[in-house]
C-alpha cells in the first residue's frame, strides 16, 4: 500500500493458497503474482514442483540424457516462481491439510492443476473448502477437465493440444500437422489468470465465491471458433491454411539473406490494394507486378503460388531488417520472423521497459525475465521479488497469519508435516 | 458490452470469409460471428464530431473502454487515455496494439502473421514430423486468428484486474502490447534456454528424439515417451515388440542417442492401427499418448457433448448453429449463449434512444446525417 493507503499493485491485498505446479499453472500464477497477489506456493519436500529441478545443475544433466534436442533453459522455477511466497506441507499427513484449511480460510482463491480429483482425495475440494470460505474463488485447470469421460488423461502439453483439434488445423496445406508443444501450456495459464481474476471480481461485489472447471483443450479449441462454426454452420471440415488468409494477399513468410541455423526470413500481411500498390512501389515496379491478374485482391487470392514465388524472388537476397524498416516506411505490414537474440535486441522492447534484471538464487548472479505484456498507468505490474526457496515463508505463514507459535512450528516440521 | 463500429463497411473482421452457408455477406462472416457472441452493437462515424460526442455520452457510464486504433489515430480523435483521463475518471481505458502506444515502433503496421512471427515462437514452426517432410519451407503461423485470441486474453486478464482495484483507484490506463503477449505466452520458453544457456531450438531442432507425431492408421498420433516409466508402458503399448527391448533403450540417454531407430519401429507399429484405439489403450496404461483430432472428432467426442463445450446458438440471419463457447464450467457463471453477434448497428435504437435518451426522430436525423 502507498502512504494513502491506496493499492500499488491491481491484485494487492488479494491472497492466494497455490497449489499449481509445472508450466499451466506456473504461468497462471506467475500472471497472478506479477499483479501483485500474495501468491503463496504449497510444496513439500516429498512432492516439489517438478520446475524445482529444471534449473542450472539439473538442467546439464538434461542435456546429458539427450533426450530433448536443446534442453540447457535455467529456470522454471526461477521464472515462474518470480514475485511468490512459498510454504511447505506434505500433504499425506492429516495435520498438514488442516493446516491447509486454515490458510484457505485467511485468503481469497485456490488454484490448482493437478489431474482431477487428487485434492478431492486430500479432502481439498472445493466442496469442503468452500464451507472454510463462503467467499472463496477456487480454479482447476486439467488438460480435459473435471469431468467428462476423458477427464482421467495423461494431459502432457502436445497431447492435450492434439485433442482440442488446434493442432491438426496448424501446418502446411500439404502436410503434416504441427505439434503444439509448451506454449500451449501459457496458453491455457492465460486463460486460467483472466476467468478466476474475473471471477474474484465477482466475489468482491457480492461476497460469493465460485468453483471454476477449466479444461486446457477447450481454452485452445476456443481460440479456432470460427473454424468450428465453419463445421456446425456448414458441414464443413476445415483444411490448414499454412501461413495463408482467406482474404488477404500477399500473405506470407518469405525467404531473406542472412545466415542462420533456421534460416532469415520476412513476414508480409497486405491487407488491401492500396497496400499492394505501395508494395509494388516499394519493389521498384518490376514488370511482373503489373499483370492485371494482381491487381485487385480477388486476382492476387486466386493467383498466390505464383505472387508469392515472385515475391521471394525480390525478398530472397535482402536483409529482413533493412526490408522492414523500407517496407514499413510506405505503409506495409512487415516483420523479421524473430529469433531470441532478435527479441532481446529489440530497440521496442528496450524502449518500454520490457525487460527487468532481476537476481538468481544462491548468488549465482542475475538474469533478465520478460515483464508482463502491458502497462498500467496507476497500479504497475512489476516482477519484484526472485522466486523463493522451498518453504520460504513458512514463519510468514503459520506464526504472522495463523498465530502459531514457533515451538509449534518447528515440532511440525521435525514430525514431517511442516516439510 | 457494446461494440462500436464504423456505419460505412463495420468491422473488417465481417469480410472474412468463409461465411455461414457459404453465403457472402457482411452479417455471415463465422469470424466476425464467432468473436462478437454476447455483444450488443452500434454504428457511430468517429470521425465526425457528434458520432464521437455520442461515444462519450456512452463512455461517461462505461467501466471499460477497450480499442485497438493505431496510437496516432487515437491522439487524432481524441480518445487517448490523455485526453480521456480527466474527463472519465473512473474509465479503464484499454488500448491493444501491436507494439504498445509508445517506444520508436509503435506506429508499425503488423497483422497477426507479423506478430507471431516477429514476437512468437514461430521460429521454431514447424518442427518434428511436419519440418522433416517439408524442411525447404518456411516458418508457419499459429491457426486462423489463434495469435490474436492470445493477445486478447492478455488483454481480458490485465481489465479484470483493473476492474478489481478500480473501486479503489478508479480508472486507469492499460498499454497492452501484442508483440509483448507473443512474447510473454508463447516465446517464453525458448528466450529462458536463450537468456540463461545461450541456444534455444529452431525448426530442425524443435521436436524430442522419438515420438511426437508420428502417422497411424487413419491419421497421426501424439506421443510423449522421454522418461523412464512412459517408455515403459509404450514398449508394453506397442506388444514388446523385441527390438524395442535392447538393453540399450532402458536408459533415456540410450533411447536418445538411437532416437531414428525408435522412431521407424514405432511408424512401423502404428500404421495400421487406428489412432483412436491406440489413444485409449494408451491411456488405460497412463501413457501420455492421444490423437491429432480433427474438428469434426472434436465436435461430436463424447467428451466435449458430455462437458457442454458446444453450445446451441441461434444467429437472425444465419439460423441455428453449435457455438464453442462454454471453455470453463463454473458453479456461478459459466460462459452462455446469450445472443448472437449484433448485426450492423443492429441495437442503434436501445442504446441511442434506450440509453443516450435520444428521440426516434433524432437517430432519424443522424442516420441521414451518418452519423450512425
Amino acid at each position: 500500500m502507498t502512504n494513502d493507503g491506496l493499492p500499488r499493485r491491481p491484485l494487492e491485498g488479494v491472497r492466494i493458497v497455490d497449489f499449481t505446479h509445472v508450466l499451466v499453472g506456473g504461468y497462471c500464477s506467475l500472471m497472478w503474482s506479477s499483479l501483485g497477489a500474495e501468491c503463496i506456493k504449497i510444496e513439500s519436500s516429498a512432492r516439489r514442483d517438478p520446475l524445482r529441478s529444471r534449473s542450472g545443475r539439473a538442467a546439464a544433466q538434461d542435456r546429458t540424457q539427450g533426450q530433448m534436442s536443446v534442453r540447457r533453459a535455467r529456470g522454471g522455477l526461477d521464472e515462474f516462481g518470480l514475485n511468490k511466497r512459498s510454504i511447505t506441507l506434505n500433504l499425506r499427513e492429516p495435520r498438514a491439510i488442516e493446516l491447509a484449511k486454515r490458510v484457505v480460510a485467511v485468503s481469497d482463491m485456490v488454484g490448482e492443476n493437478f489431474r482431477p480429483g487428487v485434492l478431492e482425495r486430500r479432502g481439498l475440494g472445493w466442496e469442503v473448502l468452500r464451507e472454510v470460505n463462503p467467499g472463496l474463488v477456487y480454479i482447476s485447470m486439467s488438460a480435459g477437465g473435471g469431468f467428462g469421460p476423458d477427464r482421467e488423461d495423461a494431459g502432457y502439453a502436445s497431447v492435450f493440444a492434439a485433442m482440442s483439434g488446434f493442432s491438426s488445423m496448424w501446418g502446411y496445406e500439404d502436410g503434416p500437422p504441427v505439434l503444439f508443444r509448451l506454449p500451449s501450456d501459457m496458453c491455457a495459464g492465460a486463460m486460467g489468470a483472466f476467468v478466476s481474476i474475473a471471477a474474484l471480481v465477482r466475489a468482491r461485489r457480492t461476497g460469493k465465491g465460485q468453483h471454476i472447471d477449466l479444461a486446457n483443450r477447450e481454452t485452445l479449441a476456443s481460440y479456432l471458433g470460427d473454424a468450428f462454426l465453419d463445421y456446425s454452420y456448414n458441414g464443413r471440415v476445415p483444411a490448414r491454411r499454412g501461413n495463408r488468409h482467406p482474404a488477404w494477399a500477399p500473405h506470407g513468410v518469405y525467404p531473406s539473406a542472412g545466415e542462420h541455423e533456421g534460416g532469415r526470413w520476412i513476414t508480409i500481411a497486405v491487407t488491401s490494394d492500396e497496400e499492394w500498390r505501395a508494395l509494388v512501389g516499394a519493389m521498384g515496379a518490376p514488370e511482373w507486378a503489373g499483370d492485371p491478374r494482381f491487381e485487385h485482391v480477388e486476382g492476387r487470392l486466386a493467383n498466390q503460388d505464383e505472387l508469392d514465388a515472385r515475391i521471394g524472388e525480390w525478398t530472397a537476397d535482402q536483409d529482413c531488417f533493412e526490408l522492414m524498416e523500407r517496407l514499413q516506411a510506405v505503409g506495409v505490414a512487415a516483420t523479421p520472423v524473430g529469433y531470441p537474440e532478435d527479441v532481446a535486441a529489440s530497440p521496442q522492447l528496450e524502449a518500454r521497459g520490457a525487460w527487468r534484471e532481476v537476481p538468481l538464487p544462491n548468488d549465482e548472479g542475475t538474469t533478465r525475465w520478460f515483464s508482463p505484456p502491458w502497462r498500467f498507468s496507476k497500479t504497475p505490474t512489476d516482477i519484484l521479488e526472485p522466486a523463493p526457496e522451498m518453504g520460504e515463508a513458512n514463519h510468514y505463514v503459520f506464526c504472522e497469519l495463523l498465530g502459531m507459535d514457533e515451538d509449534e512450528v518447528e515440532q511440525l516440521s521435525a514430525e514431517g508435516v511442516i516439510a | 458490452m457494446i461494440k462500436v463500429e464504423d456505419p460505412a463497411e463495420g468491422d473488417p473482421a465481417r469480410a472474412v470469409p468463409p461465411y455461414a452457408g457459404d453465403i457472402e455477406d457482411r452479417e455471415r462472416s463465422l469470424a466476425f460471428m464467432h468473436f462478437n457472441t454476447n455483444k450488443l452493437g452500434v454504428s457511430l462515424d468517429i470521425e465526425s464530431e457528434q458520432g464521437r460526442e455520442l461515444l462519450f455520452e456512452l463512455l461517461a457510464d462505461a467501466d471499460v473502454f477497450i480499442e485497438d486504433l493505431p496510437p496516432a489515430e487515437a491522439e487524432r480523435l481524441g480518445l487517448d487515455y490523455a485526453s480521456l483521463e480527466e474527463r472519465f475518471p473512473q474509465l479503464i481505458v484499454a488500448a491493444i496494439t501491436p507494439f504498445g502506444s509508445t517506444g520508436p515502433q509503435r506506429d508499425y503496421r503488423a497483422e497477426d502473421l507479423n506478430l507471431y512471427m516477429y514476437g512468437g515462437d514461430g521460429f521454431t514452426n514447424p518442427g518434428a514430423l511436419a519440418y522433416d517432410t517439408h524442411p525447404d519451407r518456411e516458418p508457419v503461423k499459429l491457426p486462423y486468428a489463434a495469435g490474436e485470441a492470445i493477445s486478447g486474453t492478455s488483454a481480458a486478464l490485465a481489465i479484470a484486474a483493473a476492474l478489481l482495484v478500480q473501486p479503489m483507484v478508479g480508472g486507469q490506463f492499460i498499454d497492452l502490447s501484442r508483440q509483448e503477449a507473443h512474447v510473454s505466452v508463447m516465446h517464453r520458453f525458448q528466450m529462458r534456454s536463450y537468456l540463461t544457456g545461450g541456444i534455444y531450438e529452431t525448426r530442425p531442432t524443435n521436436k524430442h528424439a522419438y515420438g511426437d507425431c508420428v502417422p497411424c492408421a487413419d491419421g497421426y498420433i501424439v506421443v510423449y515417451a522421454a522418461q523412464n516409466h512412459h517408455w515403459k508402458m509404450l514398449v508394453e503399448l506397442m506388444g514388446e515388440p523385441e527390438w524395442a527391448l535392447d538393453p540399450e533403450f532402458e536408459t533415456q540417454a540410450g533411447r536418445a542417442a538411437r532416437g531414428d531407430e525408435i522412431q521407424r519401429g514405432m511408424e512401423q507399429w502404428a500404421k495400421d492401427i487406428p489412432g483412436e484405439e491406440i489413444y485409449r489403450a494408451a491411456q488405460r496404461l497412463g501413457a501420455p499418448i492421444g490423437r491429432f483430432l480433427n474438428l469434426d472428432e472434436v465436435s461430436t467426442s463424447e467428451h466435449e457433448r458430455a462437458r457442454g463445450f458446444f453450445v446451441d446458438g441461434y444467429h437472425p440471419i444465419a439460423g441455428p448453429a453449435e457455438y464453442p463457447i462454454q471453455l470453463f464450467r463454473a458453479t456461478e457463471d459459466s460462459p452462455q449463449f446469450r445472443r448472437a453477434a449484433p448485426l450492423h448497428g443492429e441495437h442503434n435504437r436501445e442504446v441511442i434512444c434506450g440509453r443516450l435518451g435520444r428521440t426516434a426522430r433524432q437517430l432519424d436525423v443522424l442516420r441521414q446525417s451518418g452519423v450512425v
